[in-house]
């Protein structure tokens, strides 16, 4: 059975029979299918922005809005979204953002989904609504539950509302970078870039065909934008060339790089993530966040089964779903 | 879960940890234990049965073991410098240290990472880190004080977190021992962490010591900033210096960080440390711009606009960069020189939406007045994140008890506005009755859920952020006489 409630309070209506399994989805970008005999809860209805407060950098939006409404609503205060999550078919929704932790690249001070989350509506597997954190930018009252749920993947609780972090568009954006054929000098070129005095809102290494490119996105007050790609040029880093331009990397490129970053990767190949040390040299693409210190690759071969989910963790799961019936026939952290 | 206080028990109680750990970390006698029985906090009190001092992880297995064995209460304690009296044993018990701990394990300047040990200093984060052009971000007024340990345990902030985060957004690794003894390892602690460990580490940052002891911990670093900068603004009223913090964040700018400190506090500090502060002003803003020269330049007019925008009698930058450590120092110190000026003080932490800043002074305010009570005020405004100090005479009992009525008015007042109970000093004994003025029953019931998962029997840190009642046996800890002097925020 499928279900696709627009209010809260539907949420709550058709989670209230506790012995019914249930899949959980937003927008549907990365959902696994519905096992047999489970309620298919859709939460895609739930829209609309609740408050945005600027000075106060928060805004408050039912779980399933739309992320090109979210940006349509904050961009004419001149704000956006911390990260920069990949809207494929933009059909993604703030709720899912932070459900599957998938928050791109782009990360101006430092703030990834887990950071920005600050407070929620939630439904337990009991039934229970929930209200959690708080909304203002810092708490500490209470236990900071809204961690908990970035990247759950509805495997602990259906969203209803989320309130998260907001910050100001930057006036002046640019991209610099360096391509070889060698990983090695590409990644220091990326390092030096990382320690720009104008701290970039991303950097990454890109691995494809035997091509390395290091990108690092700049971002801010126009004059510190201009210092900055001087500053990257005498490091050897320039802004990337194309069609004989010189332009900043279009914002479909780093969409394409955050793309690969949260798709899966076509068969026979094999999605596996590790500490940006770990790199494997022979992967068929490859991103490295050197600001997070994590690389995503498409390799041969099947993906090594996840390590298993400690018995601590299972009875954190268990306080938030008593019966599993979120887990719906897959596990936590799924992709 | 009451402490032990039977001779026999706390005898059983230290042979077995005396057994089990090296003999100076066991801390029996009462002169020993006296000075654990406070942290910043002094309202509260509470007397372990006896304080173990472990060097390792290994050692806090064993101190735990013995404490499940016998099912003894632990607390875990950094430095003891909270402010909400999260790290006294308010049921007897075991209290456990972690100042012993206090290795720098591993800084790795490529990655930006840091290893440490729980009772490592928060300052020598980043004093370890300063060759290498990184620090730890998070700096709390306490910061030559307290602890890794503590600032995780609290989620500790300070004033330059508006810019950069809390603790908890620099925290990639834990090792965690639980009420059983066992040991979790997590995140970049892990050999190989499972997609779960971040949440987990979420939620053990901010626990309180509910959720066991942390033994290890894996912070970021970032690098110094290129370019400081420092404002100093002063004003006719609290209330437009309250508005004009939201004029510079309407500006789209987010300050390294945004003080405010009331004529009361401005004078104290003044006599205390000769900062540099105007005297003349009702209230006066701190405001730091950092990052690239370029950026903080193209900063600098904005900034200066909107301080100016509501009725400033002066706005301009520090000097140089001696009048800027003299008034970051002045502000650091501002508990202390509080101190100096009253007989005792109540230290208030909640957090309001800055945009209701100027509204929630103004009540502060009014409920001073009619409470008959001085409050002076240090504000992380940036966050809303409000120090109202509440100054009474300890040996008053009458005006003891206005100052703990005005202080849960206080923050009542806080969650009416939209905030919260507390932004950084943690729920602990203080507030724990309020709980449910911020937090309603479902809520609280998967909080509680939380904390059996972690911890079935709840012999970790008992009789904190939890209300009483909320299980059977936690009886209300009365109120003390003695009142906190001298402290940070």
């Amino acid at each position: 059975m499928a279900v696709r409630p627009d209010n809260e309070a539907g949420v709550v209506a058709a989670l209230g029979d506790a012995s019914t399994p249930v899949r959980i989805r937003g927008g549907g970008t990365s959902a696994v299918a519905a096992p047999e005999g489970a309620l298919d809860l859709a939460l895609d209805g739930l829209t609309g922005l609740v408050e945005h407060r600027p000075a106060d950098l928060i805004a408050r939006a039912r779980a399933g809005t739309p992320l090109h409404e979210i940006a349509a609503s904050l961009a004419p205060h001149g704000q956006r979204l911390p990260v920069a999550a990949w809207d494929r078919d933009a059909r993604g929704t703030i709720g899912g953002l932070f459900a599957a932790g998938a928050d791109g690249l782009r990360a101006r001070l430092g703030f990834r989904a887990r950071d920005i989350l600050l407070g929620a509506r939630a439904v337990l597997g009991n039934g229970d609504l929930v209200t959690v954190g708080a909304n203002v930018v810092k708490s500490v009252a209470g236990f900071d539950v809204p961690k908990v749920l970035v990247g759950s993947r509805g495997t602990l609780a259906a969203l209803t509302e989320v309130t998260f972090r907001v910050e100001a568009v930057p006036e002046s954006t640019a991209t610099v970078g360096f391509e070889f054929d060698d990983l090695d000098p590409v990644l220091d070129r990326a390092r030096a870039a990382w320690s720009l005095s104008l701290a970039p809102s991303a950097v990454v290494v890109v691995a494809e065909a035997g091509r390395y490119r290091a990108a690092a996105l700049l971002e801010g007050p126009r004059q510190a934008v201009t210092a900055a790609v001087d500053d990257a040029a005498t490091l050897g880093l320039h802004r990337f060339a194309e069609d004989g331009s010189e332009q900043a990397l279009s914002d479909e490129r780093w969409v394409a790089a955050t793309a690969l970053d949260a798709s899966p990767p076509p068969s026979p190949l094999t999605r596996i993530t590790g500490r940006s040390g770990d790199a494997p040299m022979d992967a068929h693409r490859m991103v490295i966040d050197v600001a997070r210190g994590r690389f995503t690759a498409w390799v041969d071969g099947h993906a090594p089964p996840p390590p298993p989910l400690t018995p601590l963790f299972e009875r954190v799961r268990v306080a938030f779903d008593p019966t599993g019936r979120f887990l719906a026939g897959r596990g936590y952290g799924a992709r | 879960m009451g402490g032990l206080r039977d001779h026999e028990s706390v005898s059983e109680l230290v042979r077995r940890l005396t057994a089990a750990l090296p003999p100076e970390a066991v801390l029996s006698r009462p002169e020993e234990r006296l000075v654990y029985a406070c942290d910043g906090q002094t309202l509260h009190p509470g007397e372990a049965d006896v304080v173990v001092l472990p060097s390792s992880t290994a050692e806090v297995v064993a101190a735990l073991r013995v404490a499940r064995d016998l099912g003894v209460p632990v607390v875990p304690r950094g430095a003891g410098t909270g402010l909400s009296g999260g790290a006294i044993a308010a049921h007897g018990g075991v209290l456990l240290g972690t100042a012993r701990m206090k290795t720098i394990l591993a800084v790795d300047p490529v990655e930006r990472r840091a290893r440490l040990q729980p009772g490592v200093v928060n300052i020598d984060v980043s004093r370890a880190a300063a060759p290498h052009g990184l620090r730890f971000a998070p700096d709390p007024s306490s910061q030559v004080a307290c602890t890794i340990g503590g600032n995780v345990a609290e989620n500790s902030g300070g004033p330059h977190t508006l810019r950069l985060g809390v603790t908890t957004n620099h925290v990639t690794g834990l090792v965690l021992v639980t009420a059983d003894a066992e040991v979790h390892r997590l995140g970049e602690c892990a050999e190989s962490p499972t997609t779960a460990d971040d949440g987990l580490i979420g939620a053990i940052v901010g626990s309180e010591g509910l959720f066991g002891v942390v033994t290890e911990i894996v912070v970021r670093l970032v690098p110094g900033a290129e370019e400081v900068r420092t404002f100093l603004a002063s004003y006719r009223s609290v209330a437009d210096a309250a508005r004009a913090v939201a004029a510079v964040i309407a500006a789209g700018v987010v300050p390294a960080a945004v003080e405010l400190m009331d004529r009361l506090a401005v004078r104290a500090v003044e006599e205390h440390a000769r900062a540099g502060f105007p005297l003349d002003a009702e209230a006066v803003l701190l405001v730091e711009l950092e990052g690239s020269v370029a950026e903080v330049d193209a900063l600098q007019e904005p900034v200066l606009a909107a301080l100016r925008a509501h009725a400033a009698i002066d706005a301009r930058a520090a000097e140089d960069d001696d009048h800027r450590a003299r008034m970051w120092n002045g502000r650091k110190q501002a508990l202390g020189a509080l101190g100096k000026i009253s007989r005792g003080y109540y230290t208030h932490d909640g957090v309001v939406p800055p945009s209701r800043l100027a509204e929630a002074l103004e009540r502060i305010a009014e409920i001073g007045r009619r409470y008959g009570l001085r409050i002076a005020s240090v504000n992380h405004a940036g966050d809303g994140n409000l120090h109202p100090l509440i100054l009474f005479d300890r040996a008053d009992a009458d005006e003891l008890r206005r100052a703990a009525d005005a202080g849960r008015e206080i923050l009542s007042t806080c969650l009416d506005l939209g905030g919260s109970l507390t932004g950084e000093h943690g729920v602990g004994s203080e507030k724990r009755e309020l709980l449910d003025r911020q937090f309603d029953e479902p809520t609280r019931a998967l909080f509680a859920r939380l904390r059996r998962a972690f911890d079935p029997d709840e012999r970790m840190n008992p009789g904190k952020l939890f209300p009483s009642g909320s299980r059977c046996g936690e009886g209300r800890v009365p109120l003390g006489t003695k009142a906190a002097r001298g402290g940070w925020l």
